[in-house]
C-alpha cells in the first residue's frame, strides 16, 4: 500500500506493490529455507496435499503468487487512494478558482 | 462520481475480488472441508511469518538463557546425535534443563500423549474423537494421576519423600520453553491449528499410566471367554493351556520345564456366564474395536509387537571380567520415536545417569549410572480382571448379592467447533463401567439386559513408579536397587540388573493380585455373585527373583517368569511363545570360546535366525521329499534346494524365508480356521502350540479339515499349505524363478509419523527378521507386502568394564522436527545394525570438543545480581573514562593525533585522490546528461513541489 501511495498511476501502484511484496516474501522464504531448512517442511506439507514428496516448489510458487496478488491489491489501494484524493483536491481548487473568477 | 473515479473504483473492485477469492482459499480450512482431516487453513500454515516458516530446524549452536530462580549455572552439550548431556551443580537446576530440552525437541509428541491420556483430542481434532476421549477418561488414567499427585504432595509434606521440588522444576523447564517459543513450534501445531498450553505435573504422571495402558491393558479375559464358550472345555484346554510349551523360565532357580508336552493344568473353575452376559461382552468388544485408540492397541497386541529382550552376563561369562547388560524394548515404531536419550550429571549431589527417557517424564526409564544398570521387559503378569454385573437402575448395580450405588465422575469434554459434551463415568467397586456409553455398532439382537462391564486394574490406583525411577538415579548396589523397585507397581516389568561390583540379577517386579478362592483371572467374573475378588497382592519378597546364578547369565524375552517349583501364587497368562528366549539362551549357552564380548552382544541383538523355522522347516522338507508332484516340478525343485541349504536366517535377500513364512501362515490357518469358523470362535493360537502339535501329535484332530469327508493328518495339511504357498508366491512375484522371491519384498519396516502423515513418515524399508527372531519385526503378509509397525524401540549395551564403551541406538532420532537432521539420523544406524557410543563423561571438562554439536547455557538471572552487574559496569566505564582523560592530558595525545591527520592529508594530496574523485564525478554527470536523467529528476522534483504546495 505504501508503494502505491508514491504512484499516481494505478498500474504503477499495482506493479510496485506486487513487486515489493513478492521480493520481500522471496527474501524471507529464502532465508527461512537456508537457515531453518523450511523447505523440508514445505515439501512434506505439500505431500499432504499432493500425496507424495517433491511438490514443495508448487506451494513455494503459490505462496509467492499470492504475495504478488496481495501486494498488487495493496499497491492498487495505495495509488487509488492518492489518485482519489488528488482528484478531490483538484475539484476543490477548480471550485475555488471558479468562485474567484465569479 | 466522475468517470476517472469510477475507473479507479472498478479497478479496485477487480483486484480486490481476485485477492479476496484467493485469500478465502487460504483462510478457510479447505483441506478439512474436502477430506475431513483436522487441518488448519492453508494461510496459517504457509504464509510467511506463520507455520512452516517458523519451525526451527536445529537447536542454536550457542545459546545462553538467563533464568530466574536458578541456583547455579547449567550447561547442556548436545553431541553429534543431538543427545543432551546436562551438567550442573544443583539437582533442581538439572531438572529444569531436562524439562527445557524435552520441550525443545519433542513438544508436539508430549502434547499429543497428554491429550490422548487426558481425553482432550476432540478439543483439537473435532467430534470424531469424542468416543476415544470418553473412553480414555473413563479408564481413569488422568483421575488416578491426579490422586497420585495429591498423595505425593502429602508424603512430601510429611517429609517421607523428596521428589516434588525437582519434579516441579522439570515442569518449569517445559513451561519456560512453551512460554518463550509460542511462535516457534513444530509444524504439526500449525497443521492442527492450536498452540500448547501450560504443562503440569499431572501431565507427566499421566505418562506412567499411559505406559501401563500400553503394556498391561487388554481384553484377553473377554476374548478367552468367547473362545471357551465357542470351543468347549476340552478343545479350549488343548490350545490355551496355562503352561505354554517349550518355555525356558526367566528365573532359573524355580526348576525347568521338559521339552515334551507338559501336563495341562485344567481351570480351577469353569466359567458359566449367562447368555445376557455373553451378549454384553460380545457387544462391548465389537464397540471397543470401533474406537480408534483401542483398535490400534488390539492390533498391536495381536501382532506380538509388544515385547522386549534383556539379558545380562556376569564377569565369568563376559570376556571383560565385568558384567555386560543388554536391553531392547519392543514397542510400536513411529516418528518421533517413543524414547529420548539423555545424560544428567552433577558433582553434588553425586549424580551421573544416562539412559532412555520418555519426553514429558523427568526420569530415566532404562539406563545406567556409574554403579548400576537396569533394563526392562514386560512380565505379562495378569494385573487386570474384568467383571460383569446386573444393573438395577442408572444409579445402582448388584455386587456380591447386594445393591450398591455407583460412584460417579463428571467431565466436560471440549469439542472443536461444537458445544462441550457432558460426560459421566460410573464406578463399581472394581473400576469404571465401560460399556454403557459406547455407540452401539452391533445389532439389537444381542440383547444384554442391563449388564454392565468394568475392569479392575492395578494401574487404576495411586502408584509411585516415579519414586522408583528417581531412586534408581542414586542406587549404588543391588540392595538399593531392590529397595527402590518396591515402589514399582504398573506396568510390571522383568527388571534386569548388573553392577560395577560384578553382580547380576533379575526380578519380575510389579503389583500382582491374589484372588479369592484360588482363582487365576483367566476369564471375566460375575461381579454380582462376588466372584474373583482381589484379596491382596503378592509380597515383593515373594515374587520370583534370581541373583548371580550358576549359569552366569540371565535372560528375559516375555516368556514364562518362573519354573514349576514356584507354586505359591498364580502370576501370568498368557506370555510370549518363547522363541526369542530360546534363541537368546542358545546363543549365550554356546558362545564360541566360552565367553561373550560387547561384539557378541551386538550380534545377539541383531540375530535373525528363526527358532520356529528351525523346528517347522524339517517337516516341510520331509513332505517335499516324499515327492509325487506332477505339476510345477521345476519350481518345487528350486524351493527344495533353497530350503535344504537354508540356515533359518530371515535374511531379506533370500527366498527361503519367504517360502517358509508364507507356508507357515497357511499351515496355521488350515489347521485351525475350519473349527474356529464353524464354532464362531476368535482366532488366535500361539505358534508354539502348533509346534507342539506338529512335533508331538501328527494325528491331532485339529489337523482334520472338518469340511472334507476324509480325515486329514499333519502332513496332508503341510502339503496343502505348501501347494497353495507355491501358487501364491508365483502369483505375487509374477515369476517362477524362486531366486526372485526375496523376503525383503514382503517384509518391510514402516516408521509412521504421529499424525499418520505419509510424507512425514519414513520407509517402507526392506527388513531382515520376523516376529519371532531376537531382532523382531512382525508383518502380516496375507495380502502381499507387509509393513512392520513395531520392533526394537531402542537398543542398549552396557559394558561395566568401561562405561565409555556403552552403546545405544533408537529407530528414529532425538528431535521431533521433520526438518531436522536429528529427526531420523539414528534410524539409518538402526537399519544398518549399528550403534552410537554413549558419551558418558562425569566431568564436563572431559567431554570431547569434537563431539559437541551445540551448547546451551542456563545462567541464573536474579534481578539484584543484574542490577549490581550494570552498576559495576557503569562505574568501571566512568573510572576508565577519567583515567583516559588524565592519560590524554598527561601524555599530550591531541597534538600527536593532529600530526597523524596531517600525514594523512599529505598522503591524499600526493596520490592526487581528489582529482581522481572529481574525474569519476564528471563521468557520472555526463552519463546523466546523455541519458536525459536531469530533466526527469527535475520533472519529479517539480511534481513533488507542486504536490506539496497543493497540500
Amino acid at each position: 500500500m505504501v508503494a502505491g501511495i508514491f504512484n499516481k498511476k494505478m498500474k504503477r501502484g499495482i506493479y510496485s506493490g506486487a513487486l515489493g511484496v513478492t521480493l520481500v516474501w522471496l527474501i524471507y522464504m529464502t532465508l527461512a529455507i537456508l537457515t531453518r531448512n523450511a523447505y523440508a517442511n514445505l515439501d512434506q506439507f505439500a505431500g499432504l496435499i499432493f500425496g507424495e514428496l517433491g511438490y514443495g516448489w508448487i506451494l513455494f510458487i503459490m505462496i509467492l503468487l499470492f504475495g504478488t496478488l496481495f501486494g498488487a491489491l495493496g499497491g492498487a489501494i495505495g495509488s487509488g487512494l492518492v489518485i482519489f484524493i488528488d482528484l478531490k483536491q483538484m475539484d476543490r481548487v477548480d471550485n475555488a478558482q471558479t468562485r474567484e473568477e465569479r | 462520481m466522475k468517470k476517472q473515479e469510477k475507473v479507479i473504483v472498478k479497478k479496485l473492485i477487480i483486484v480486490g475480488f481476485i485477492t479476496g477469492l484467493t485469500f478465502s482459499v487460504f483462510s478457510l480450512p479447505i483441506i478439512e472441508m474436502l477430506t475431513g482431516s483436522p487441518v488448519a487453513p492453508l494461510g496459517n500454515i504457509l504464509f510467511p511469518g506463520n507455520g512452516v516458516w517458523n519451525v526451527p530446524g536445529e537447536v542454536p549452536e550457542h545459546e545462553t538463557l538467563y533464568i530466574e530462580d536458578l541456583n547455579d549455572e547449567v550447561t547442556v552439550y548436545r553431541d553429534v546425535w543431538g543427545i543432551p548431556h546436562i551438567y550442573g551443580n544443583d539437582e533442581e537446576d538439572l531438572m529444569f534443563a531436562a524439562g527445557y530440552v524435552h520441550a525443545q525437541d519433542r513438544l508436539f509428541q508430549m502434547e499429543m500423549v497428554r491429550r490422548l491420556v487426558r481425553g482432550r483430542l476432540s478439543e483439537i481434532a473435532g467430534e470424531e474423537y469424542i468416543e476415544s476421549d470418553k473412553y480414555n477418561l473413563a479408564l481413569g488414567m488422568e483421575y488416578w494421576s491426579k490422586k497420585t499427585l495429591l498423595m505425593l504432595e502429602e508424603k512430601e509434606e510429611r517429609g517421607e519423600i523428596d521428589l516434588l521440588e525437582p519434579f516441579e522444576r522439570y515442569v518449569d523447564g517445559i513451561n519456560y520453553y512453551i512460554d518463550t517459543h509460542q511462535n516457534e513450534l513444530p509444524i504439526e501445531f500449525a497443521i492442527l491449528g492450536f498452540k500448547p498450553t501450560e504443562w503440569t505435573m499431572t501431565d507427566s504422571l499421566c505418562f506412567a499410566k499411559y505406559m501401563g495402558y500400553m503394556l498391561t491393558w487388554d481384553y484377553d479375559d473377554l476374548y478367552r471367554l468367547i473362545n471357551f464358550e465357542a470351543l468347549g472345555s476340552e478343545r479350549y484346554n488343548d490350545l490355551y493351556s496355562q503352561y505354554a510349551p517349550y518355555q525356558i523360565p526367566i528365573c532359573p532357580n524355580y526348576g525347568s520345564y521338559n521339552d515334551s508336552v507338559m501336563a495341562l493344568t485344567h481351570l480351577e473353575s469353569e466359567p458359566q456366564p449367562s447368555s445376557s452376559a455373553l451378549n454384553a461382552i460380545s457387544r462391548f468388544l465389537t464397540n471397543v474395536e470401533n474406537i480408534e485408540s483401542e483398535k490400534q492397541l488390539i492390533n498391536i497386541k495381536k501382532q506380538n509387537i509388544l515385547g522386549s529382550n534383556n539379558w545380562v552376563v556376569d564377569g565369568v561369562l563376559s570376556d571383560t571380567g565385568k558384567p555386560i547388560l543388554c536391553n531392547d524394548m519392543h514397542l510400536a515404531w513411529g516418528l518421533p520415536g517413543i524414547w529420548y536419550e539423555s545424560h544428567i550429571s552433577a558433582q553434588d549431589p553425586d549424580l551421573n545417569v544416562y539412559g532412555f527417557t520418555l519426553p514429558g517424564v523427568p526420569l530415566v526409564i532404562v539406563g545406567h549410572n556409574e554403579h548400576i544398570a537396569w533394563g526392562f521387559t514386560n512380565t505379562n503378569y495378569d494385573v487386570l480382571d474384568w467383571y460383569y454385573y446386573n444393573e438395577i437402575d442408572s444409579n445402582h448395580y448388584i455386587h456380591n448379592g447386594k445393591v450398591k450405588e455407583y460412584k460417579t465422575r463428571d467431565y466436560k469434554i471440549r469439542v472443536k467447533g461444537k458445544d462441550p459434551v457432558e460426560f459421566k463415568v460410573k464406578e463399581t467397586v472394581h473400576g469404571p463401567v465401560l460399556n454403557d456409553f459406547l455407540d452401539d455398532a452391533v445389532p439389537d439382537s444381542l440383547d444384554y439386559e442391563n449388564i454392565v462391564i468394568a475392569p479392575q486394574w492395578t494401574a487404576n490406583d495411586i502408584t509411585y513408579e516415579a519414586l522408583a525411577f528417581y531412586e534408581f538415579f542414586f542406587a549404588k548396589n543391588r540392595a538399593e536397587f531392590n529397595e527402590s523397585s518396591r515402589w514399582f507397581v504398573n506396568p510390571a516389568q522383568n527388571m534386569i540388573y548388573g553392577d560395577i561390583h560384578g553382580n547380576i540379577g533379575i526380578r519380575p517386579t510389579g503389583l500382582v493380585p491374589i484372588r479369592d478362592g484360588n482363582e487365576n483371572g483367566t476369564f471375566p467374573y460375575d461381579g454380582s455373585s462376588g466372584e474373583g475378588e482381589w484379596i491382596g497382592y503378592i509380597p515383593f519378597e515373594e515374587l520370583p527373583h534370581t541373583e548371580n546364578p550358576d549359569q552366569h547369565y540371565l535372560a528375559s524375552a516375555n516368556q514364562i517368569v518362573a519354573g514349576p517349583n514356584y507354586k505359591k501364587y498364580f502370576l501370568q497368562h498368557p506370555y510370549a511363545a518363547g522363541y526369542r528366549a530360546r534363541r537368546i539362551n542358545e546363543l549365550l549357552n554356546n558362545s564360541e570360546d566360552g565367553t561373550v564380548s560387547v561384539e557378541t552382544m551386538k550380534e545377539i541383538q541383531l540375530d535373525i535366525r528363526s527358532t520356529p523355522a528351525e523346528y517347522f522347516t524339517p517337516y516341510l522338507i520331509n513332505v517335499i521329499e516324499k515327492g509325487g508332484f506332477s505339476e510345477k516340478a521345476s519350481v518345487i525343485n528350486q524351493i527344495y534346494s533353497h530350503l535344504k541349504s537354508w540356515q533359518f536366517d530371515m535374511d531379506k535377500d533370500k527366498a527361503a524365508p519367504t517360502i517358509y513364512r508364507k507356508w507357515r501362515d497357511l499351515y496355521m490357518e488350515y489347521t485351525f480356521e475350519d473349527e474356529f469358523d464353524a464354532l464362531d470362535a476368535y482366532q488366535y493360537v500361539q505358534l508354539n502350540v502348533l509346534e507342539k502339535l506338529t512335533r508331538e501329535d501328527p494325528n491331532s484332530t485339529w489337523f482334520d479339515d472338518i469340511y472334507t469327508p476324509i480325515v486329514e493328518k499333519r502332513d496332508d495339511i503341510i502339503l496343502r499349505a505348501f501347494l497353495d504357498t507355491v501358487d501364491w508366491l508365483e502369483d505375487f512375484y509374477d515369476s517362477d524363478d524362486v531366486d526372485d522371491w526375496e523376503w525383503g519384498d514382503l517384509h518391510k519396516g514402516y516408521f509412521e509419523h504421529l499424525l499418520e502423515i505419509e510424507t512425514f513418515s519414513k520407509g517402507p524399508y526392506e527388513l531382515d527378521g520376523e516376529g519371532y527372531t531376537v531382532n523382531p519385526s512382525w508383518v502380516d503378509i496375507s495380502d502381499g507386502e507387509g509393513r512392520a509397525g513395531g520392533g526394537a524401540s531402542e537398543r542398549m549395551i552396557i559394558d561395566f568394564s568401561d562405561l565409555q564403551n556403552c552403546l545405544s541406538v533408537i529407530p528414529s532420532g532425538q528431535r521431533g522436527y521433520s526438518n531436522s537432521k536429528h529427526y531420523d539420523d539414528q534410524l539409518e544406524l538402526f537399519l544398518d545394525g549399528e550403534y552410537h557410543p554413549q558419551y558418558f563423561y562425569d566431568d564436563i571438562e572431559d567431554f570431547p570438543e569434537s563431539k559437541i554439536e551445540s551448547q546451551l547455557h542456563f545462567i541464573p538471572a536474579e534481578k539484584v545480581i543484574v542490577w549490581i552487574a550494570f552498576t559495576t559496569i557503569f562505574l568501571i566505564i566512568g573510572i576508565i573514562s577519567l583515567i583516559e582523560i588524565r592519560w590524554i592530558r598527561k601524555y599530550d595525545i591531541i597534538p600527536k593525533i593532529e600530526e597523524k591527520r596531517n600525514l594523512l592529508v599529505q598522503w591524499i594530496k600526493k596520490n592526487e585522490l581528489i582529482s581522481k574523485i572529481k574525474e569519476k564525478r564528471n563521468v557520472l554527470i555526463q552519463w546523466i546528461k546523455k541519458n536525459g536523467r536531469i530533466s526527469k529528476i527535475k520533472e519529479w522534483n517539480h511534481s513533488l513541489v507542486q504536490w506539496i504546495k497543493k497540500r
